[in-house]
């Protein structure tokens, strides 16, 4: 990997923190502080478009690694999930955290996984 | 700020954005209960009595503050009730006015959404940086061992590292310890993409199909391991600040 790949990974990293601020934000701004829509769709968007680039561009790891550590992982937040779940438990929101940290899961991986079949076919035709 | 002379009873030009105090010097405890009682009835945001070490003795200073238009409908009234004592006027400039619901626990709240250019732009240098950190513990893991495709713990330490650190300055952004610039920066930008979730599920799926026990624990472990770092940090920040 050159010094030119590894820019564009970074700065593909920081404009998809960006974007998820922007629409993790508005997605939360509109549906309210009651359970964090805006961490969770953003997961499970970045989820299929990394699913979507393994499977549509395989063989090709530099690509899957730009995107694929660089936008995308920057896209998508681990941390905040976390943060968000412990916020909810401690609000005593039982139920809602444990859907935050099981559903970020159920939605993500098939989502992930259909994105991949899709890309896989998309590359057959 | 703007200081009048002592019975210079001008407040003048009463401007939205100002407020008025006025500091009596009184000489008993009687004048000072019936000034700051009246206060009261009229509703005035601030009267407030103290006994203040003076030349000559103790004297009693009575302060009343409040936004200009309502002090200067106070002030002849005052006046009438304590005539011939002198009243000092300051009026100041409000530099930071709390938020309206400020009383009604607006500081508790989340703080509005925002997407202006000075917050994107610390967001994706937060951002850059964050990712960048990132790249740098996962090929350090890799270097480490050669099994970091079947179990990617380089990962793993990012996402649980990052978890506690978000926790930590949470707490601390919560109390109002760090400001927006803080969270534009560290939170929204270098812990966002310090950690990932979009690689974690795809390398569960990877870890997954090489052997089910290593694919469940990455995963399973990633998600307790993460909980409780950030437990940890909302713990340890909360001791810090008590």
């Amino acid at each position: 990997m050159n010094v030119f790949e590894l820019v564009i990974t970074l700065v593909g990293a920081g404009i998809g923190a960006v974007f998820r601020y922007v629409i993790g934000g508005w997605i939360s701004h509109r549906t309210g502080a009651a359970f964090p829509w805006g961490t969770l769709a953003v997961n499970v968007l970045g989820c299929s478009g990394l699913g979507f680039l393994h499977g549509a561009a395989a063989d090709d790891t530099v690509l899957s690694f730009i995107l694929g550590s660089g936008i995308i992982a920057g896209f998508t937040t681990f941390s905040t999930l976390m943060l968000e779940t412990l916020n909810l438990a401690q609000a005593k929101e039982h139920d809602r955290a444990f859907f935050n940290v099981v559903g970020s899961v159920a939605l993500g991986l098939p989502a992930l996984l259909l994105a991949l079949q899709f890309g896989e076919w998309l590359r057959t035709l | 700020m703007e200081r009048h002379n002592w019975n210079n009873g001008a407040v003048s030009n009463g401007a939205a954005g100002t407020v008025v105090q006025a500091t009596l010097r009184l000489r008993s405890e009687l004048e000072c209960e019936r000034v700051i009682r009246i206060a009261h009835q009229r509703g005035l945001a601030s009267a407030t009595a103290y006994r203040g070490p003076e030349n000559g003795g103790a004297l009693i200073f009575a302060i009343f503050m409040d936004e200009a238009p309502a002090l200067e409908e106070f002030l002849p009234e005052l006046r009438k009730v304590v005539p011939d004592v002198p009243i000092s006027i300051v009026r100041e400039e409000v530099v930071h006015l709390a938020p309206s619901d400020f009383l009604s626990g607006g500081a508790y709240r989340p703080r509005p959404f925002r997407a202006g250019a000075e917050q994107l732009l610390w967001i994706f240098a937060g951002g850059v940086l964050g990712a960048g950190t990132r790249l740098l513990v996962e090929s350090g893991s890799r270097y480490v061992s050669p099994g970091d495709e079947v179990f990617p713990w380089g990962t793993m330490l990012v996402n649980v590292v990052g978890s506690f650190a978000i926790a930590a300055l949470g707490t601390l952004l919560s109390e109002r310890f760090l400001g927006e610039r803080e969270r534009m920066f560290w939170v929204l930008g270098f812990l966002g993409s310090f950690t990932t979730f979009s690689s974690y599920i795809f390398q569960t799926t990877e870890s997954w199909k090489t052997s089910e026990f290593l694919g469940g624990l990455y995963g399973g472990g990633s998600m307790a391991l993460g909980l409780c770092a950030a437990f940890l940090g909302i713990w340890l920040a909360k001791k810090l600040l008590r």
